[in-house]
């Protein structure tokens, strides 16, 4: 991160100065703690109006209750896990996911890849096993229906109606998650025949 | 019609959430003010990524560097416009959600939050996440330095993700 950083930075002042931007580039830099805090602002105090409504759901049991109803689909998904005990992390990690809440997503996220590593059959055990590449794919894919991060500096600038892209962004969720199963799959498989023979 | 559902879809889900809690007895209002709090810390945990990235968007923006590319490119590809305004949000997207969404920031700023572009963007980050970072930091934390096929087939779902959103957001609202 630190070399993408300083490399765009240097990048951006030097081909500024060479041709001649200096005065959007002051102000620019000038105006960024404020705009900073603006948009942290805006951020937060979104991520805490959620944060009550998901842990209302998450005191009543309802995230339990959705984590539950995800055990059978993850048993297929990941077959030679078998064990309960990282089913139940798994389950809760993306169960939380799906409502982004991050605070019970990571706790639950890091159980479960610990006990599939307790679990690890690989000689190797800084190697992945395929149960970890398959939880980790579902949560790059982004499982989250709800993108409050996105509405809510929609809503700062004055959007007519910053929800209105909901039911397309969990369509293209749910295109990726498939995808990123499928083609987890794939390779699995090409890894199976490569050892096999 | 996709606008209508979309919309019904929060207080449904505020009057869902609440309407299961006092079915199961439970404090719905504690539950909230609890869960408000614990949001509370995340202030300090963004603010100083949130301004490093600025940093950086701010001067891609303000040193023209983009605006050049745009200029150029547009002269071979008509109506690339968009894509070019899409790309830092989208190279940043994998690494750091910061930097992401400091550039959705700024494609609401500057092209309104309403604009195509903006839909477009919001789309994609619904429907993508921060893969390198999800996967440095769960493998990391059991010391997992062999990641098999999981970068490929992260960053391969990402960019099917966008792509998706990128038709889906053009059949809607183009």
């Amino acid at each position: 991160m630190n070399k993408i950083w300083i490399g765009i930075i240097v990048l951006c002042v030097v081909y500024g100065l060479a041709t001649g931007r200096f005065e959007a580039m002051t102000s620019g830099i000038l105006a960024l703690p404020e705009e900073g805090l603006g948009l942290v602002c805006t951020l937060v105090f979104s991520a805490c109006f959620w944060s009550g409504i998901m842990t209302i759901m998450y005191d009543s049991g309802l995230i339990n209750k959705l984590a539950k109803l995800l055990n059978p689909f993850l048993r297929k998904i990941m077959p030679n896990l078998n064990d309960d005990e990282a089913y139940k992390y798994v389950a809760m990690n993306i169960a939380a996911n799906i409502f982004g809440l991050g605070f019970a997503a990571t706790p639950a996220g890091l159980k479960a890849i610990k006990r599939m590593k307790e679990l690890s059959k690989e000689e190797d055990k800084s190697t992945a096993t395929n149960e970890m590449v398959t939880f980790l794919v579902l949560n790059t894919a982004g499982v989250t229906i709800l993108p409050t991060t996105v509405m809510a500096i929609r809503q700062s600038y004055g959007s007519t109606n910053p929800a209105d892209f909901l039911i397309l962004s969990f369509i293209g969720t749910l295109a990726s998650c498939i995808f990123g199963l499928l083609l987890d799959k794939y390779y699995q498989r090409k890894a199976e025949r490569k050892h096999g023979k | 019609m996709a606008s209508k559902v979309s919309l019904i879809f929060i207080p449904l889900l505020v009057l869902f959430a609440i309407g299961y809690s006092y079915a199961k007895k439970n404090n719905a209002y504690n539950s909230f003010i609890k869960g408000v709090e614990e949001g509370l810390p995340l202030f300090k945990d963004l603010f100083p990524s949130i301004i490093a990235m600025l940093l950086c968007v701010t001067l891609l923006k303000s040193c023209g560097i983009i605006d050049d590319i745009k200029t150029l490119m547009m002269k071979w590809i008509p109506k690339s416009e968009t894509i070019i305004d899409l790309t830092p949000m989208i190279l940043f997207r994998p690494i750091s959600g910061s930097a992401s969404v400091a550039c959705f920031d700024a494609i609401c700023k500057t092209l309104g939050p309403d604009s195509l572009t903006a839909k477009i963007a919001a789309t994609i980050q619904g429907a993508t996440d921060t893969t390198i970072y999800i996967l440095a930091l769960y493998f990391g934390s059991v010391g997992v330095t062999k990641w098999k096929h999981a970068l490929k087939t992260g960053l391969l779902t990402d960019a099917v993700g966008i792509i998706v959103g990128i038709v889906l957001a053009l059949i809607f609202f183009g």
